[in-house]
């Protein structure tokens, strides 16, 4: 929250800053699953996401997954396809990801727009938001 | 002068020398004063004149304005600050971009905003309406409007300008539709 603005009412939203990309025109993504949240995808997930936590400064806490089916992403009833393009990272440990995956900006689209975008898809009806802490998703 | 005879007396006239003026001619002349007359004053007319080039020196303001200024104005990164913005603070440019676009539209907003910085040091202000909700990213140059209006998005990129009629004009425009309610969806009853 900002420095100046911490009396203000809470909102209930998903922030806009979880799907801006300012370094690359790909956003990274992991699949959950293949029809649905895996547990097993989870179990395998969840250190790497905390992993990734603690490089942001001062470090992050992993809360979830803002959770959608890639077929809306690839044909949204709005704006642009942003089709799932899987992308596994190799590596040892938890810097291997098998179910990473990312989304392309399309050209004519401005870092912002895409959040945005992304945004709009991710808390479109049916989609949900996948609590470490909670289960099954919770709407958002 | 003109002398006529005596029969002709009742159409004497005084001409200055050499000239001579028509009744069509004289017509025209008044026609021409009277029309030119009637422009000029048709133009002084404020609901003639383009609304872009009406200026308000001091738009109306929302309730909640003062209280969104302070907290903007209390956020701007500190210039002896020497660590990374962890997203608590908004650029010197973007915040002073903010409290004018605020200045110049509060009044046409849906309700009081939610604040906070993007990555970029931006100011995004959430509304919440009764028929979606409108984000706004504020930076020095423009402002970009994201409006989900009954699931639809709709988004407007506009330039920061001195010009604020315009931008009250989109942002009012966007207002309305989240508020309107449709005549549609109004149940019948008994």
């Amino acid at each position: 929250m900002l420095a100046g603005a911490q009396d203000q009412p809470s909102f209930a939203g998903l922030d806009f800053r979880h799907f801006e990309e300012t370094r690359d025109p790909e956003v990274s993504l992991d699949r959950l699953g293949q029809s649905g949240i895996d547990k097993a995808v989870v179990r395998y997930l969840r250190p790497r996401a905390d992993k990734a936590g603690t490089t942001f400064r001062p470090p992050k806490a992993f809360n979830g997954w803002a959770v959608v089916r890639a077929r809306l992403l690839s044909n949204p009833p709005h704006g642009p396809a942003v089709p799932v393009i899987a992308s596994p990272i190799p590596g040892q440990g938890l810097d291997e990801n098998i179910y990473h995956a990312h989304v392309a900006t399309p050209d004519h689209f401005g870092h912002y727009s895409m959040a945005l975008h992304l945004r709009h898809l991710f808390t479109s009806p049916g989609s949900s938001v996948y609590r470490i802490d909670s289960d099954p998703p919770t709407q958002p | 002068m003109y002398l006529a005879s005596a029969e002709q007396t009742a159409s004497v006239r005084i001409y200055a020398d050499g000239y001579r003026l028509s009744d069509e001619c004289l017509l025209s002349a008044m026609r021409h004063y009277l029309d030119q007359w009637y422009r000029d004053y048709r133009s002084q007319l404020s609901n003639n004149r383009p609304e872009t080039s009406i200026r308000l020196s001091d738009p109306p303001s929302a309730e909640w304005l003062a209280v969104v200024r302070r907290r903007i104005n209390d956020s701007i990164l500190p210039q002896d600050f020497a660590g990374e913005n962890d997203g608590r603070w908004l650029s010197e440019d973007a915040a002073r971009a903010a409290v004018a676009f605020f200045e110049a539209t509060s009044d046409v907003l849906p309700a009081e905003p939610y604040i906070y910085s993007s990555r970029r040091g931006d100011l995004v202000a959430e509304f919440k309406a009764d028929r979606g909700t409108l984000t706004s990213i504020v930076s020095p140059t423009f402002v970009l409007l994201f409006a989900v209006i009954d699931g639809v998005p709709v988004e407007k990129r506009l330039p920061l300008t001195d010009n604020t009629m315009s931008l009250r004009s989109e942002v009012a425009n966007l207002s309305d539709l989240l508020r309107t309610v449709r005549h549609g969806a109004l149940a019948a009853t008994a």
